[in-house]
């Protein structure tokens, strides 16, 4: 009884700002009780960034992006502080590439999010977390679209917690976070159709809206003075809250479910030089499958897939100017959904793409902690999908971004 | 904004906290955000897949258009193919019914392809082999609607009759072309003399004349380049010299096609072979008189109906 109030408390019937204020008064209820004084700790950032985008030989306009994070570090005492955080940004991002009608193509995004983080030293070792977070997602893509009603807009709340061991020279963590987001513009369109919806009667409605549960255990050891060895595990569990799973005969009652494992390793060192390779592994497992309606070709396991990911880099100085350079390799291969030639027509092969992608970013101090900064990357894709009427699957592409940061 | 303030005093001044705690705390934020970043990265598998998969286009208008398909089974006998599209403020639909004589493989790839194999008007059909009997097709913006229809009986007089028309609840179903196959293998293509009911009353004759263009390079109404179009100007028929232009007396009705081959961004594709039967995002604005200036603006990733035996004809009386 008690497990079903806390999950209804948490994920249903209290509108999730309320649920938010009411974890954060708890959090500060906790740290006044146990407050032997106060240090005020703010921090924040800001980055005015502004550049463009090259892809498919297309070239976009000057576009602006702007990011900002403040904090308020709040320590009670020695062991118990809180942190409440904001961070806001604008993505924009209009094509230079008009539509037929005369009209551009329009891309902006903004993200806002608020989290607070109870952080208690329960002894030198071991360190104890609470969280709980509440983000909004908007963008507008198209010309009938405004701010609030873009299609692909959400929200995300939720709460977690989080056990630090910490005996040089090793960091061990364990946390478990639960969120929940929701698409509140989006319902599929048979459930939104008066007509033509016989036999479709077991889609659902809010396709896109899912709950998460997420499980980490990462391990940092420093294997040598200034050489970092960092490993961890991510679990995901992705349940869909009324996406019905499709079955070769039909959708049935039984809800979607992707699982996700995540295993990352990396090594860095800093000397004159630092430097930093990853490997990561990711698998995706859905119970989902997909149904080609155009070729009456029922897909299944269309959404698993492994991805793996190779990351070398290097950071270094030249006087004051901060260059950090990159390379990414990424292979992607989906375990059942086939490639497809040029006509659509499903092939025996599977499909997989691999991408590299190079990143330079430089910065510079201006004055105090006021930089110069810039980035550039570059994208090359490819695919042995033929079928590109839908989705570009080779490609090139790059973007540049320029600007200010100031960091406090 | 009192609290903005505050904030913004707090770090000019900048004389709280020791700089070991900011490290700690800078160090937490940033591992909320690298939280955050796998948690937007979950958020956007959907979106990315969808448009992947060609759900959601933005059409030429610029206007975002989401795309659902299915396919359902009615019956044993039937399968039906199902085409929604939304935009901001309105909704439009295609829809195809097959039914077939017998009953029709659980794994439809078997029969896709040769949908209209057995639809044979001037030859015989071979008993052990399934055929199409029914086909009906209605795209819809919700009120105004275009009809085609097609019933195949082999075995009876009037082997084939073929149907189509526009309407809404306003003007009721008006019918623009009628093609029989009779068994003697005479065919009848109904577009004078035929009469319009409604309600079981007759309201008026089916047409003289059709003027359907070949699909072609072309202008739409806002003066903007598509490729293919069906224009049908229908032309009474009272005129002195039946069958042609200038027989009729008065264009009585008009329905146009545009048709565009688009991006998943609303940008015109390079026009490659016949056009409008390859495979791309095709949008099909269709008006007509009956509609009173609306419009049924469908958008799909592919052709779904593959070609049927009356499309193509050169019935009596169309000119080109």
């Amino acid at each position: 009884m008690k497990k079903a109030l806390l999950k209804d408390f948490l994920y249903s019937s209290v509108p999730s700002v309320a649920r938010f204020i009411f974890i954060s008064l708890w959090f500060i209820f906790i740290c006044s009780v146990k407050a032997q004084g106060l240090e005020l700790v703010p921090m924040g950032s800001i980055e005015l960034m502004g550049g463009g985008a090259y892809s498919g030989g297309e070239a976009s306009s000057f576009s602006g992006n702007v990011e900002a994070e403040g904090i308020l570090g709040l320590k009670f005492s020695e062991s118990l502080s809180l942190l409440p955080r904001y961070k806001g940004c604008y993505e924009g991002v209009s094509s230079v590439q008009k539509l037929e009608t005369g009209k551009h193509l329009r891309q902006e995004s903004q993200d806002h999010i608020l989290s607070l983080k109870l952080i208690d030293e329960i002894n030198p070792h071991l360190v104890g977390k609470l969280l709980t977070n509440y983000k909004k997602s908007l963008s507008v893509e198209a010309e009938d679209e405004s701010w609030g009603n873009g299609v692909y807009d959400y929200c995300q709340k939720g709460f977690g917690a989080e056990a630090e061991y910490r005996k040089t020279p090793i960091d061990i963590t364990l946390s478990l976070n639960r969120y929940i987001t929701n698409f509140p513009n989006y319902q599929s369109l048979a459930s939104t159709f008066e007509t033509e919806t016989v036999g479709l009667e077991n889609v659902g409605e809010d396709t896109q809206d899912y709950k998460t549960t997420e499980l980490l255990a990462g391990v940092d050891s420093e294997l040598k003075p200034g050489i970092l060895l960092k490993s961890s595990y991510i679990y995901t569990n992705k349940g869909f809250l009324d996406q019905s799973l499709l079955t070769s005969e039909g959708f049935s009652e039984t809800k979607r479910r992707d699982k996700t494992q995540e295993l990352s390793l990396s090594l860095s060192g800093k000397k004159r030089i630092e430097f930093g390779i990853s490997y990561d592994l990711l698998a995706n497992n859905s119970n989902q499958n997909h149904y080609d309606a155009e070729k009456c070709q029922f897909l299944p396991n269309f959404y698993d897939y492994r991805e793996h990911t190779l990351n070398p880099s290097i950071s270094f100085y030249l006087t004051q100017l901060e260059i950090f350079l990159s390379y990414s390799y990424i292979s992607k291969k989906y375990k059942d959904r086939p490639k497809q030639d040029t006509d659509g027509n499903y092939q025996q092969e599977k499909l997989y793409l691999k991408s590299h992608i190079l990143n330079l970013c430089l910065s510079y101090p201006l004055y105090d902690r006021l930089f110069l900064k810039a980035d550039a990357s570059y994208k090359k894709s490819s695919s042995n999908m033929e079928y590109e009427e839908l989705s570009s699957y080779n490609y090139n592409s790059s973007n540049y971004l320029f600007g200010v940061g100031y960091e406090y | 904004m009192k609290v903005f303030k505050a904030l913004v005093v707090l770090m000019l001044v900048g004389v709280y906290g020791s700089a070991n705690t900011k490290d700690e705390l800078r160090r937490e934020a940033r591992r909320d955000g690298i939280r955050e970043g796998r948690q937007s990265v979950r958020a956007t598998e959907g979106k990315e897949a969808d448009y992947e998969l060609g759900k959601t286009v933005i059409d030429v208008r610029g206007n975002r258009v989401r795309i659902e398909e299915y396919v359902t089974r009615p019956d044993p006998n039937t399968f039906k193919y199902i085409l929604l599209n939304t935009r901001e403020n309105r909704k439009d639909y295609h829809s195809e019914k097959y039914t077939f004589k017998n009953s029709l493989p659980s794994d439809l790839t078997q029969i896709r392809p040769n949908i209209w194999d057995n639809v044979n008007p001037g030859g015989t059909i071979d008993s052990n082999k399934n055929y199409l009997t029914d086909f009906y097709a209605r795209s819809s913006n919700m009120y105004d609607y275009v009809d085609r229809s097609l019933t195949f009986r082999p075995n009876e007089t009037k082997k084939l009759v073929y149907s189509y028309g526009v309407g809404n609840p306003e003007v009721g179903y008006n019918e623009k072309e009628k093609l029989t196959v009779y068994a003697k293998k005479d065919i009848l293509y109904e577009f004078a003399g035929g009469r319009v009911e409604r309600d079981g009353k007759i309201i008026g004759r089916l047409p003289e004349y059709q003027d359907f263009e070949s699909p072609s390079l072309s202008y739409n109404s806002r003066g903007k380049k598509y490729y293919g179009q069906k224009v049908g100007d229908i032309w009474d028929g009272f005129g002195s010299q039946p069958n042609t232009p200038s027989g009729g007396t008065q264009k009585i009705s008009r329905v146009n096609y545009e048709e565009f081959k688009i991006n998943d961004q609303g940008h015109i594709l390079p026009k490659r072979g016949a056009g409008l039967t390859e495979r791309a995002n095709r949008e099909t604005i269709i008006m007509a008189s009956e509609f009173n200036g609306r419009d049924i603006d469908l958008v799909r990733p592919i052709r779904f109906l593959a070609p049927d035996p009356v499309d193509g004809a050169t019935p009596q009386g169309r000119a080109k």
